[in-house]
């Protein structure tokens, strides 16, 4: 067999292997009255993989309380025609769309897309500004924020957030007049970069201090291509930086979508996925770190689906973040699996 | 084999006529969980675009409103915007480019009470808001009738009570055009109505609510002189449009959901040619549109070959005739620009 999984590489995306998946070790689900707002799940028709509402819904039913989730954009269903800086809003629409198929009641008590995070391109400075109207209009109140992402590397084998990037996109005086234009609208910033970058997430954070600023992804710690092996020099020099940016009071940071770039474990080699328990101890040090740095009132779980289906299934993924914060207090987990979501994105 | 499945219909597969004729499609439906009756619980993007991709360039299409995905709490006059967001995210998947040429939903047809009368007002500006690239207008559907058999939606006499008319007021004001249905013995109150409120654009559905069924059944004689008369008063009305579809709907007394095989389209043509003449010739070309109502129509023929029908049909009409029966009036009637 030479399935797409055995054919990947870390950085890329490629759909998920159902079959494999059927393989993962079963458990009971943890804590399953525990409410969860999954805050970063993608849906698209990409490559031939389909991950729209159905499929979604078949993830999140599998034994969690998922109480509502936010979309996250990933340049899904972007208008054909019209001015290039607009052509995002057809991401909003449509994502609108499967939350009002979801707010019918008819698909269950889960609230899909109760939060919209789409892009704009904020390198637009105050021509951003139409945008941001566009996309408050075409979200119909679930508009909730932008994520820009900054992901750069001199190391090609990496994979950068764009093929045209740059480094230090969080540097640029035209990405912070149009962060401040964001931050105007009480919108968030979701950020992303990889653990080097980290300074500039920092130099931002303290130059538009009136922008709340999401850090997706733990911060991505890289652990492949030139960072394998370096597992102890990568954690210190990330644990250093997250310290810092933790002084930020206006930084959150998700905590999830660690399988693919974190390359803690070698997952698409595996006869089958590897278990809950052993996502948590290849995760716990990383996630209990971010939570001492941010307090949970300032950490949120997210799922990354369907990316991270790439090594996990739904059920085993919040069971591995259970399993890390068993010891937590009941107001921590409230805050981590949902309170802070629902503040910092302005649910309800 | 249940009529109405595409199994059945694959039985009757036909070369496209004309295949690049341009076609803007005015009124379909997308829904879900449709259980009663229809063979269509499904009926989202993937199934539109399976049905209008077999060959006929349509360019566009008009989804009209089917109580589909009604928000479940709120106000219960808002509740209807949930329906124009659901289906504004199936346009803008559409309007990716993803899913081929055709352009999903580039108009919406959504829903609001007129009988709220100038407190419909808020619910319009929220449909607006809810698709502000797309939204056209809506539909009310007044359809009464004493005989039980009749599906009734509205209470007797409601097109002429001043709640109803001044929310159609309010309607026309913001630019907003009304789709309409009703039953053909109520052709002369749409009159009255019409003329009552001439500013507004009235989309008359279906061939004006012909039925030969039920109270109507084996009475032609008396129910044909009566929609004839009744839809060429209609015609003399200028603020009114009409669809030209639906009798693919059992109550047209076709009975083509009930063969073994489905009809073609040469049969097709012929049989519904007298009602499609009658009223092409009454409104002209400039004031009709061909329709498919799908899913609902799909219950006795194919996309596909109903629009093969529309084309052996209108064969003899101008070039310019048929642009209009096929695209233009549509076009205009809910300005899409493609």
């Amino acid at each position: 067999m030479n399935s797409l999984r055995q054919q990947h590489r870390f950085g890329r995306i490629v759909a998920p292997d159902d079959a494999w998946l059927a393989l993962q070790e079963r458990e009971p689900i943890l804590e399953p009255e525990l409410p969860i707002i999954d805050t970063h799940h993608h849906l698209w028709v990409r490559d031939g993989h389909t991950y729209l509402l159905d499929e979604l819904l078949a993830d999140l039913n599998t034994g969690h309380n998922i109480v509502a989730t936010v979309f996250e954009e990933c340049r899904s269903m972007y208008r054909a025609d019209g001015p290039a800086e607009l052509r995002p809003v057809g991401e909003t629409e449509f994502v609108a769309g499967i939350a009002a198929m979801s707010a019918s009641g008819g698909y269950g008590p889960i609230k899909v897309a109760q939060g919209i995070v789409g892009y704009a391109d904020l390198t637009l400075g105050d021509r951003v500004e139409p945008v941001l109207e566009a996309q408050l209009r075409a979200g119909g109140g679930r508009f909730k924020g932008v994520r820009h992402s900054a992901g750069y590397d001199p190391d090609p084998t990496i994979g950068n957030s764009r093929p045209d990037m740059q480094p230090h996109l969080y540097e640029r005086a035209d990405f912070r007049a149009g962060l401040g234009r964001l931050a105007a609208h009480g919108l968030v910033l979701d950020a992303w970069c990889y653990h080097p970058q980290l300074a500039d997430v920092i130099a931002l954070a303290r130059a538009v201090p009136q922008a709340t600023i999401c850090l997706c992804h733990v911060g991505g710690v890289l652990g492949y291509g030139a960072y394998a092996g370096r597992r102890d020099e990568v954690f210190a020099a990330w644990r250093g930086s997250m310290a810092e940016l933790a002084r930020c009071p206006n930084v959150y940071v998700k905590i999830g979508g660690m399988l693919n770039r974190g390359a803690a474990l070698d997952f698409a080699a595996r006869p089958a996925p590897p278990s809950a328990a052993e996502w948590a101890a290849a995760w716990r040090p990383y996630v209990e770190t971010v939570i001492e740095l941010f307090g949970a009132a300032r950490c949120t779980f997210e799922s990354n689906f369907p990316v991270d289906k790439m090594g996990t299934g739904y059920a085993a993924l919040w069971n591995a973040f259970k399993r890390i914060t068993a010891a937590a207090s009941a107001a921590e987990k409230a805050d981590l699996y949902a309170g802070t979501a629902r503040r910092l994105y302005q649910l309800d | 084999m249940p009529y109405g499945g595409n199994d059945w219909l694959a039985q009757t597969e036909e070369a496209t006529l004309e295949p690049e004729l341009p076609i803007c499609d005015p009124h379909h439906h997308f829904w879900d969980f449709r259980t009663a009756r229809l063979p269509y619980q499904r009926y989202l993007l993937h199934e539109l675009v399976a049905d209008v991709s077999r060959g006929h360039n349509v360019r566009s299409t008009v989804f009209v409103e089917a109580r589909a995905m009604y928000r479940a709490d709120g106000p219960p006059e808002l509740r209807p915007v949930g329906e124009v967001e659901f289906v504004q995210g199936l346009a803008a998947a559409s309007a990716s480019g993803l899913y081929g040429p055709c352009r999903a939903a580039a108009a919406i047809v959504g829903h609001a009470d007129l009988k709220l009368g100038d407190r419909v007002e808020p619910v319009l500006a929220a449909l607006q808001a809810a698709s502000p690239n797309r939204f056209r207008g809506i539909r009310h559907i007044v359809t009464w009738n004493a005989d039980p058999r009749v599906e009734s939606r509205e209470r007797e006499g409601v097109l002429s009570t001043p709640e109803f008319r001044a929310g159609a007021r309010v309607l026309a004001r913001m630019g907003l055009s009304l789709d309409t249905i009703c039953c053909f013995p109520q052709l002369p109150e749409m009159v009255a109505f019409a003329r009552a409120v001439p500013e507004l654009t009235i989309v008359m559905n279906h061939l004006g609510g012909l039925n030969r069924t039920g109270p109507f059944a084996g009475r032609d004689d008396e129910v044909m002189p009566a929609w004839r008369s009744g839809m060429a008063a209609l015609a003399q009305c200028p603020n009114v449009l009409l669809k030209l579809g639906g009798f693919g709907m059992p109550r047209f007394g076709f009975d083509w959901h009930t063969r073994d095989k489905p009809v073609g389209s040469e049969e097709l043509a012929m049989q519904v040619a007298p009602l499609l003449s009658f009223c092409i010739d009454a409104f002209g070309p400039e004031r009709c549109m061909f329709e498919s109502n799908f899913p609902v129509d799909k219950v006795s023929f194919s996309h596909h070959v109903l629009f093969n029908a529309f084309k052996r049909f209108s064969a003899g009409y101008s070039a310019a005739e048929r642009a209009a029966l096929f695209h233009d009036t549509a076009a205009r009637a809910y300005r899409i620009a493609l």
